[in-house]
């Protein structure tokens, strides 16, 4: 009996060693985000309520370190060699543009940008963020990478975040990308009534409806929750295009088709904004919204949307009606996001 | 030796995790049904003015996006399996018009059904995954909530001049049933694949010839032009 009992628990001890030398490959280490010596911390981005699964390239998942890391890129000047930093152009308190035109057009603000993949006013940019954010560093910028790499503080975030000894504009822009992708605005007044925290004035939802009706229509490129469609469109802003930037995305395909069209600047936070359209020719959204009521240009290739019977030129909407529109539109501003430290300058 | 018997049991528990959920059904097969496009004997050509329809509009097409839901596989009239699947599809970027359908019975279908759109179950906003696709495709609650079912859009010439169209489908009721006769033979553990082809001008043809002149370039909001649009959309899509 005793010798049974000896056998059996060898046994036992046997065929456990068995078992977990056998199923050892199933502990794969999935995950080596690590270098030499560091263990990056994996970050969460949360999404508001109701916004779109957000798509991220699987060599740039989120990391507290790198999201660090291009937040102080962001707001540092060594990025140029002129002083100016992504914030010169991109301040949060304007909701991530800034009030001044530049390049003789307004500055589309960071905001939600990792729903993007079209970006530019005239599309000249395309893919995913880490592309974009390679093209500010790369072309835009120039930064200069042996003054990076000189930096003892930027060799080693760099070292430890990406696990590189030498800087390129590629660790540049995913940082960059790292920290943009979180500049996400999704808690508006709007957002805080569609989650039944709070409720919108009569005369705001007098707005909505217009702005959610064929009424006003700016949902059909304006859309739910994201207020940019990220496409192209001809809104009949000019039947001529004299400058070169008024051609918009034709400037990027050449095919006539798409001659005077832009992408859909994203609404949120517009109120804080003073140029509106490609060329900033509006001051304010009451000239924007009176263009869309009365001074739609009829163009070959005018947006279908914009076409609707009886309505050539504009939406024919009463001065209540406007007013009320750009009651709703302020309330697509979002003071969390404009005064959030963790997307501010850092210490 | 019942002890290494007693032992040999315990490897093999020990490693069963290995052996399950990885091998598919022995009794079913995949299916891709792949959509093309034509308008009548012409192919689509994107914002192309050359195509004309039944009511002698000549037209081009710069958007053509839609839903394709509740798929169901008969055989002798008897409905053989149901699919829950919605598919996004946008004419325009190819991969969203192959639909793969996953674990199907091993059967020799004679016919399908399915909805151009979404079935109410799942049309409210937010009753389809979070995409930006869906997100873009949102109907607004305040004109009955759900999701766009179809997107055509483009261009016409009127005696004016080049016009826009905006053939937009959508709120419950309004979701197109169709069905095709076909010859699907799906076999165990390989991949069947079945052509279908949407002919737009079906849209405006039968059995209410659509003018855009008449009847109207937006149908967005306008029960009554939904109506012949849905009714016309039961002819649209063919076998290949």
């Amino acid at each position: 009996m005793k010798n049974k009992t000896i056998a059996l628990t060898a046994a036992l001890i046997t065929a456990f060693t068995i078992t977990i030398i056998s199923c050892k490959k199933e502990k794969t280490t999935s995950d080596t985000n690590t270098t030499e010596t560091t263990v990056l911390t994996p970050y969460e981005i949360l999404l508001p309520t109701r916004f779109p699964e957000l798509v991220i390239p699987d060599d740039n998942k989120p990391y507290e370190e790198r999201i660090q890391l291009g937040r102080e890129l962001y707001y540092d000047p060594i990025l140029s060699n002129d002083g100016r930093s992504c914030a010169s152009c991109h301040i949060q308190s304007q909701g991530f543009t800034i009030s001044e035109m530049k390049y003789d057009m307004p500055v589309l603000p960071h905001i939600n940008l990792g729903w993007y993949s079209n970006f530019m006013w005239d599309g000249s940019k395309q893919g995913t963020l880490e592309d974009v954010m390679q093209f500010e560093t790369r072309d835009f910028f120039s930064t200069d990478l042996a003054k990076m790499n000189s930096s003892s503080k930027y060799k080693a975030l760099f070292k430890k975040c990406f696990g590189v000894d030498n800087i390129t504009h590629k660790e540049i822009g995913y940082a960059l990308a790292q920290f943009t992708r979180t500049l996400i605005s999704g808690d508006s007044k709007y957002d805080r009534y569609l989650s039944g925290a709070i409720d919108l004035t009569p005369f705001e939802k007098k707005g909505m409806e217009i702005f959610y009706t064929e009424k006003g229509d700016c949902f059909h490129c304006h859309t739910n929750v994201m207020y940019t469609d990220n496409l192209f469109h001809n809104t009949g802003v000019d039947s001529i295009y004299a400058k070169e930037a008024d051609k918009g995305y034709y400037n990027v395909t050449k095919n006539i088709l798409d001659l005077g069209k832009f992408k859909t600047p994203n609404l949120r936070n517009v109120a804080l904004r003073t140029h509106f359209m490609h060329d900033g020719r509006y001051t304010s959204l009451d000239e924007v919204v009176e263009f869309y009521n009365n001074g739609v240009r009829k163009v070959s290739n005018l947006d279908p949307i914009m076409t609707k019977p009886g309505k050539i030129n504009g939406l024919k909407l009463t001065a209540e009606d406007k007013a009320a529109l750009i009651a709703f539109l302020k309330t697509l501003t979002d003071t969390t996001f404009l005064n959030n430290t963790a997307l501010g300058k850092p210490e | 030796m019942r002890v290494y018997f007693f032992a040999l049991c315990i490897l093999i528990w020990g490693c069963k995790k290995r052996e399950t959920g990885v091998q598919p059904p022995y009794n079913t097969g995949n299916l891709s049904i792949n959509i093309t496009y034509s308008v009548d004997a012409q192919p689509l050509s994107w914002n192309d003015l050359v195509y004309k329809n039944e009511a002698g509009n000549e037209y081009s097409i710069s958007k053509l996006q839609y839903y394709l839901s509740d798929f169901r596989f008969y055989k002798n009239n008897i409905l053989l399996q149901g699919v829950d699947s919605v598919f996004y599809i946008d004419a325009n970027i190819s991969n969203t018009n192959n639909l793969l359908f996953r674990n199907i019975n091993s059967e020799k279908y004679d016919s399908v059904s399915f909805c151009i759109g979404v079935m109410p179950a799942k049309n409210s906003i937010g009753g389809l995954p979070a995409t930006v696709d869906n997100n873009n495709m949102v109907w607004p609650d305040m004109m009955g909530g759900g999701y766009h079912f179809l997107k055509l859009e483009g261009h016409w010439k009127d005696t004016t001049g080049l016009n826009g169209f905006a053939m937009h489908l959508g709120k419950n009721g309004f979701q197109c049933f169709t069905g095709l006769k076909c010859k699907i033979d799906i076999l165990p553990q390989s991949l069947s694949v079945w052509q279908i082809k949407m002919n737009i001008n079906e849209w405006f043809r039968t059995p209410n010839v659509y003018n855009f002149s008449t009847d109207g370039v937006y149908t967005m909001g306008n029960d009554l032009l939904m109506q012949k649009i849905k009714e016309n959309g039961v002819n649209v899509f063919s076998i290949l």
